[in-house]
């Protein structure tokens, strides 16, 4: 064999160096594309009528749905499924269950990750309500962090990371449950200000919402602070159901002390699930949910990214309610 | 006699020094017959399968990107325009590749150059194709999201961006080449001389 040149060994070097280099670069290239949600995605093009929806005393239909925040194709298509659900069942609220901005700053993005996506429900004059995620504002509480979070409740006007809202039979309570956020430089403010606000609740149905979820069988999992320091608090109180996002798929458990916690974070992608003994559904989906109270009697819906109904099932308001 | 002729003359002489019937030059003609069949196997079978890897490494990432939508429950149609994209791409590519191959191949002193540079461009597009994508569309998201906002298909933004790279991965092909191969001068073109018939070469 002849030898080679001077050139030709270091043409030939460099480019086995770079194939080698080329390889492990594209194995990390390829998961981030098979992962992310990094194409933009169009508004969806769905008329809708404004302020259809019913709300009295009794009765509220509502939706939730978490980590919406690419701006990419499969955050639009959750978004025109919400928009085509609203056309059959008017909705008049939508829980927004974190992260809801990413891969850059909500003033630079809250356009692209959700005027965009959900301008017809916008134009509906649809409600949106919003439990602050980790990637909302970081996980250090950071000033920039926080200046961030500020910024993505101003434009969604929401009032503060963690407050209760009120429609119809139900209250709403959103908590910040990022790391710094829940124990606030080491105190349990906010767990004090929920027991509180819980304790002196007169209403028919009580519901938590919040970006990480106490129990989870998805990639991240159940989230341990929660388990220890939230999870008493929600049983003493009766609370109902728990609705949190992170875990990018759907989860429902079963009654725990009373509880259904429920995970819906497939809002733009998905994430792998390990069924725990504590699991009664899910699965691994671009998904949203809708939910349907009437009296004491609530049925909440797990709708695909198709339209198919993924999971279906009733709760009855706690007795004396 | 021309050199084809001279060359099929040399083959057949092959089968006659099997049999033990050698002569001082036929060694000589038997390296110019098989370091003719090596450029021609080179041209032939290798230009070809540059070009469909090149086909394929362009395609790929479409390709994951459609996986990821239909795992998520989205129709099968996501992620066609972009396959479709990317796929006319690859198929011009792949008709440069091939041709390119042709003329280096005819051209070149060593075949390994030809070798050597198609590799170094096909790192170079393989690296290109994949991750200009994710830095553009990760990185800027901000940026092109305008191009969205302002009616721009996001057919063009993908197209840019293989074009970019396919275009980086050419370049790279060529000034390795060159550089391997500095006295490779191509073919004279043929030019009408005063009074010649068209196709004279001077």
């Amino acid at each position: 064999m002849a030898r080679l040149s001077r050139r030709q060994f270091i043409a030939g070097g460099l480019g086995i160096t770079g194939a080698v280099g080329t390889g492990v670069t594209l194995d990390k290239a390829w998961s981030l594309l098979a992962r992310e949600d990094l194409i933009p995605g169009a508004a969806p093009l769905v008329e809708l009528v404004p302020n259809a929806w019913m709300s009295t005393g009794d009765r509220l239909t509502f939706a939730a749905v978490g980590d919406t925040g690419s701006g990419g194709r499969q955050a639009a298509a959750v978004a025109e499924r919400m928009a085509l659900t609203y056309r059959e069942t008017p909705f008049g609220l939508v829980c927004m269950l974190g992260d809801i901005c990413y891969y850059g700053s909500v003033k630079d993005r809250f356009h692209d990750v959700f005027i965009r996506p959900m301008t017809p429900l916008i134009d509906a004059d649809v409600k949106f309500e919003l439990a602050v995620g980790n990637h909302d504002g970081g996980l250090h509480y950071s000033d920039e962090s926080l200046e961030e979070i500020d910024a993505q409740l101003s434009r969604l006007g929401t009032p503060s990371r963690y407050y209760v809202s009120h429609h119809g039979p139900a209250e709403f309570y959103y908590l910040d449950s990022s790391e710094p956020g829940f124990f606030e430089d080491g105190s349990l403010t906010q767990l004090g200000w929920l027991d509180d606000q819980l304790a002196s609740s007169t209403s028919q149905w009580k519901f938590v919402a919040m970006h990480h979820p106490v129990y989870s069988c998805g990639l991240h999992g159940s989230t341990n602070r929660l388990t220890e320091f939230l999870e008493p608090i929600l049983v003493r109180h009766h609370v109902d159901m728990v609705l949190a996002g992170h875990d990018h798929n759907y989860e429902r458990t079963v009654p725990i002390d009373g509880v259904t916690y429920i995970v819906s974070g497939g809002g733009c992608k998905t994430t792998s699930v390990h069924p725990q003994r504590f699991t009664d559904v899910a699965t691994s989906t671009l998904e949203f949910m809708k939910f349907d109270i009437d009296g004491d009697r609530l049925i909440g819906e797990a709708i695909h990214v198709n339209g198919s109904v993924l999971d279906r099932f009733e709760l009855r308001a706690r007795e004396g309610r | 006699m021309s050199d084809r002729q001279r060359t099929l003359t040399s083959a057949d002489h092959i089968s006659t020094a099997d049999s033990g019937e050698e002569s001082p030059d036929s060694a000589v003609e038997i390296g110019a017959v098989r370091a003719g069949l090596t450029r021609r196997h080179t041209h032939r079978f290798g230009s070809i399968i540059f070009a469909i890897i090149d086909f394929v490494v362009i395609l790929a990432p479409s390709f994951v990107l459609a996986g990821t939508a239909r795992q998520g429950g989205l129709p099968d149609s996501q992620g066609d325009d972009l396959m479709v994209a990317s796929a006319l791409i690859g198929a011009v590519h792949g008709v440069i590749v091939w041709t390119r191959l042709r003329d280096e191949t005819r051209h070149a002193h060593r075949i390994i150059d030809v070798w050597i540079s198609e590799f170094d461009s096909l790192v170079v597009l393989a690296l290109g194709a994949t991750m200009l994508l994710v830095i553009v569309l990760g990185g800027f998201a901000e940026q092109h999201a305008v191009l969205v906002n302002n009616g721009w298909p996001v057919i063009a933004l993908w197209t840019g961006v293989q074009v970019t790279a396919v275009a980086l991965s050419e370049l790279s092909g060529r000034v390795v080449f060159r550089w391997l191969e500095p006295s490779t001068r191509p073919p004279p073109a043929c030019v009408r001389g005063p009074g010649g018939e068209p196709g004279t070469r001077l």
